[in-house]
């Protein structure tokens, strides 16, 4: 008995939530860990046989035919030989009808277990032949659960439903609510493997309900699990919540290992649906765990494929990579194409999430291929898009590493730019600070050596006034006033005593005091001052215009124009040495002197008509000597002469 | 007649003073050789006719005229001076009864009393000389490179074109133009170029 379950249990090769494998995985694992085998064995032949029992010989027969057949379980050649033998053994006995029954019925699943799908098939369906399917018995239904196990183990789905509805109406007919329950959960398995989630918890809650009912403690727990996961799919969080919950309460307290597996897996799912992923984590790897444990190789496949997308959304890539790869495995191995596609899509979103382009678009190409012929609820449309999108993505990512690099470059470049810019700049700057300042220092220095001149100019002026006005002094209050005294006293002589020869030598002193007196003042004009300048200047031209020289002088001043002293003075003395100048030189006649009011100050011309010079070569010290002056007081020298052409000199002065 | 004579060198004071006692032994002579010798005197002496020199020492007659002319309203004053320019003699020759230059004959001194007693004023013969030369020197007299310049002019030339004719700058034709102006006393171009025929001053 126990051999056998243990045999079941590894031969199996079901990948699909079916009560029928609860059963055994759960009572197996039970009875090897609690030695409750007698418990196991009552429910076991509760489903299968309950309702056969007529006599106590026939008890035991079928008890040795269900024996036997469980014992052959994966050994193909002893079913063979024990199909064509066990009968005979009993022919002849009174319930030999009864026990034939038996015979179909576990050969069918001894071959089932051993993977003979065809064959089990076939001796269904000869079990079924005494039967009148129109008006079927409650014998049948067990055949109807078994041929639907088997469709349904064929991918046979649609008629895997209508054997289990064949077989569930003939037990409500019959009033075994109990197996109708179970027959409903194995329904509800099925549309759950369809992703027809609506009909799957439609069916595992009406069977939840029975068998709480029922007060069915060993496949409640289960069932409930069922009814939670399928609440998780259609968004019913908090009864799935509450489900989960109570199936997990419920294994815990009957020691239900398959109940807390599957309870502990919708826990994973209700977190997941709260997207709590690190608390789904937990749960699926207690589940995980647990069925490990009890080699539930399609739940230890489920909780993988949990624990790949929650530790995708906890951005854990690396473990949901290593989840995925494992759940693929598990899936491959169960060839549950379903799951596939979930396990290939993650694995490329986890790709994806570590870069890597590469793996996330094979995943996401194998999704794809894997969805072909997959009738789920998501479409080829979105799977495309997903494609588009990643493959988009892809690109994009590439671009925007290729962009991130010339932009990279670019930056570099401009920033290299900005430094040798910014570098020139300040070159250029402090070059040209050290220009200005060496500019400003040279004219300060020039400034300083102009002014230093200009300051020595001033005072060998002043100097040459100083000893001008002496000697004038000298001439006027000495020399002419002797003159004087001298003329008075011949005068006052000749009165007296008139001696005719004195008249010519008084007037001759009277010459020279004249002379003195005009020599006297030519060195220091009387009075020269701000205001009387121009008066002063035409009375030199009057007092030394003679017949020599005619000096001609002109204004068109209409009022007084001042001018500080030392400017009055110098202007005067430039005058005079243009007038002696044009008499010393020129060889002409005539001299006018001009003086014209002009915008900004005064004009002075000197003009001769003289024999002229070339005032490119000729220019004497003189000239430079009156050049220098006019820069001290801010004026301007100009120079047109030519050889026979006479000569203009022109001063300006500007006032402003 | 009380005559003072003022005048910082001594032989001059005294030949004066000999010359002027020779001429009017009556009067009354004194003498000053500075300033405020010569204010004491005129103070403490009522005093009819001062001869004062212009260059007085440290001082100018000049400046203390019109100090004299406030104190003793009544004095009379002949200026013997050796400035002889025009414009001096102008100015002070309103401040003064006589102005005689020194270079000149001792008659004139004479001749200035006895106006002065007359009760008339007296500007000798060569500062009267000077007042009208001065005066008189209005006579148009162009320069060579005015009369090229208002030649050119007369043609109606532009002062740019005319700097171009010449061969001298434009500011040089803007100052002979208005030296022009100055001379012929005119106002603008027209009138020059009238005046310019009137005058016949354009040679051709």
């Amino acid at each position: 008995m126990l051999s056998l379950f243990n045999n079941l249990r590894h031969t199996q090769t079901v990948y699909k939530l079916n009560s029928i494998d609860y059963r055994i995985m759960q009572t197996s694992k039970y009875a090897a860990n609690r030695k409750e085998a007698f418990n196991l064995a009552k429910l076991f032949f509760f489903l299968l046989i309950g309702i056969n029992s007529k006599a106590e010989n026939f008890e035991k027969d079928s008890l040795e035919i269900v024996n036997k057949f469980q014992a052959c379980i994966g050994k193909p050649a002893q079913i063979d030989s024990l199909r064509r033998n066990i009968l005979i053994s009993f022919k002849g006995q009174k319930d030999f009808e009864a026990l034939k029954d038996v015979y179909w019925f576990n050969l069918s699943k001894s071959l089932f277990y051993t993977g003979l799908l065809d064959e089990a098939e076939s001796v269904i369906d000869s079990g079924l032949t005494k039967y009148n399917l129109d008006n079927p018995e409650y014998g049948v239904s067990k055949f109807y659960n078994v041929k639907a196990s088997i469709l349904s183990y064929k991918k046979d789905n649609e008629n895997a439903i209508l054997y289990f509805q064949k077989a569930l109406k003939i037990l409500e007919d019959n009033n075994d609510i109990h197996t109708a329950a179970l027959i409903k959960n194995n329904i509800a398995n099925v549309f759950f493997t369809l992703s027809n989630y609506e009909n799957a918890y439609k069916y595992s809650n009406e069977a939840y309900r029975q068998l709480k009912k029922e007060n069915d403690t060993i496949n409640l727990p289960g069932v409930e699990g069922i009814t939670a996961i399928t609440a998780f799919k259609l968004g019913k969080t908090e009864e799935g919540k509450n489900h989960a919950l109570s199936s997990i309460a419920l294994a815990e307290k009957y020691k239900n290992p398959i109940g807390l597996i599957v309870g502990n897996h919708s826990m994973g799912e209700y977190y997941s649906s709260i997207q709590n992923y690190s608390k789904a984590q937990e749960a699926f790897n207690k589940s995980l765990e647990l069925s490990n444990l009890y080699r539930q190789s399609h739940f230890v496949m489920l909780n993988k494929i949990g624990l790949q997308s929650a530790y995708l959304k906890l951005i854990e890539y690396d473990k949901s990579i290593s989840y995925g790869l494992q759940a693929k495995e598990e899936s491959e191995k169960l060839q549950n194409e379903n799951t596939l596609y979930a396990i290939y899509k993650n694995l490329g979103y986890a790709y994806a999430g570590k870069s890597d382009f590469k793996n996330a678009y094979k995943n996401m190409q194998l999704a794809h291929e894997s969805y072909i012929g997959f009738a789920g609820k998501e479409n080829q449309k979105v799977i495309n898009e997903i494609l588009i999108k990643y493959d988009t993505e892809k690109k994009e990512k590439e671009l925007i590493v290729s962009k991130n690099e010339i932009i990279e470059n670019e930056n570099k470049i401009f920033r290299r730019n900005q430094w040798i810019l910014l570098l020139s700049l300040t070159l250029i700057i402090l070059i040209f600070i050290y220009l200005f300042y060496r500019r400003i220092q040279e004219q300060k220095l020039n400034q300083i050596q102009q002014e230093e001149k200009a300051k020595q100019l001033q005072v060998s002026i002043e100097a040459e006034e100083r000893e001008r006005e002496r000697i004038s002094n000298e001439l006027h209050d000495g020399l002419a006033s002797s003159i004087t005294a001298v003329k008075i006293k011949l005068e006052n002589i000749n009165h007296q005593n008139e001696v005719p020869e004195l008249n010519p030598l008084i007037n001759q002193l009277a010459n020279i005091h004249d002379e003195t007196r005009r020599v006297s003042h030519n060195l220091m004009p009387i009075n020269l001052n701000e205001t009387n300048w121009v008066e002063r200047i035409k009375t030199y031209c009057f007092e030394n215009s003679d017949n020599k020289l005619r000096i001609h002088f002109s204004d068109n001043l209409t009022s007084q124009i001042p001018l500080k002293p030392q400017i009055s003075v110098i202007i005067y003395r430039i005058i005079q040495e243009l007038i002696h100048n044009v008499r010393k030189h020129s060889q002409s006649p005539i001299c006018f002197v001009q003086i014209v009011q002009t915008v900004s100050g005064i004009s002075i011309s000197v003009e001769d008509e003289g024999i002229g010079f070339n005032p490119e070569t000729a220019i004497g010290q003189g000239l430079e000597s009156i050049k220098n002056r006019m820069k001290l007081i801010n004026g301007n020298l100009e120079i047109e002469s030519d050889i026979n052409k006479g000569s203009l000199i022109t001063i300006e002065i500007n006032l402003i | 007649m009380k005559i003072i004579i003022a005048d910082d060198h001594h032989l001059i004071v005294e030949g004066l003073k000999a010359a002027v006692q020779k001429s009017f032994p009556v009067f009354d002579i004194n003498t000053s050789m500075n300033k405020q010798e010569l204010f004491e005197t005129l103070e403490s002496q009522t005093t009819d006719i001062l001869i004062q020199d212009i260059k007085f020492g440290d001082s100018n007659a000049k400046d203390f005229l019109d100090e004299i002319k406030t104190k003793f309203p009544k004095l009379k004053i002949i200026l013997l001076s050796s400035v002889s320019d025009s414009v001096s003699i102008k100015q002070l020759s309103k401040k003064v009864d006589s102005y005689i230059l020194k270079s000149e004959s001792l008659d004139e001194i004479n001749t200035a009393i006895d106006s002065i007693i007359n009760g008339k004023k007296y500007f000798s013969k060569e500062s009267t000389k000077r007042l009208n030369e001065f005066q008189e020197d209005n006579e148009i007299v162009l320069s060579r490179r005015e009369k090229e310049v208002l030649a050119v002019i007369m043609q109606e030339k532009s002062i740019k074109e005319i700097a171009e004719i010449l061969f001298i700058s434009e500011k040089t034709v803007e100052m002979h133009r208005s030296n022009l102006f100055v001379k012929l006393d005119v106002k603008n171009l027209t009138g020059l170029i009238k005046k310019a025929i009137a005058l016949n001053l354009v040679d051709e």
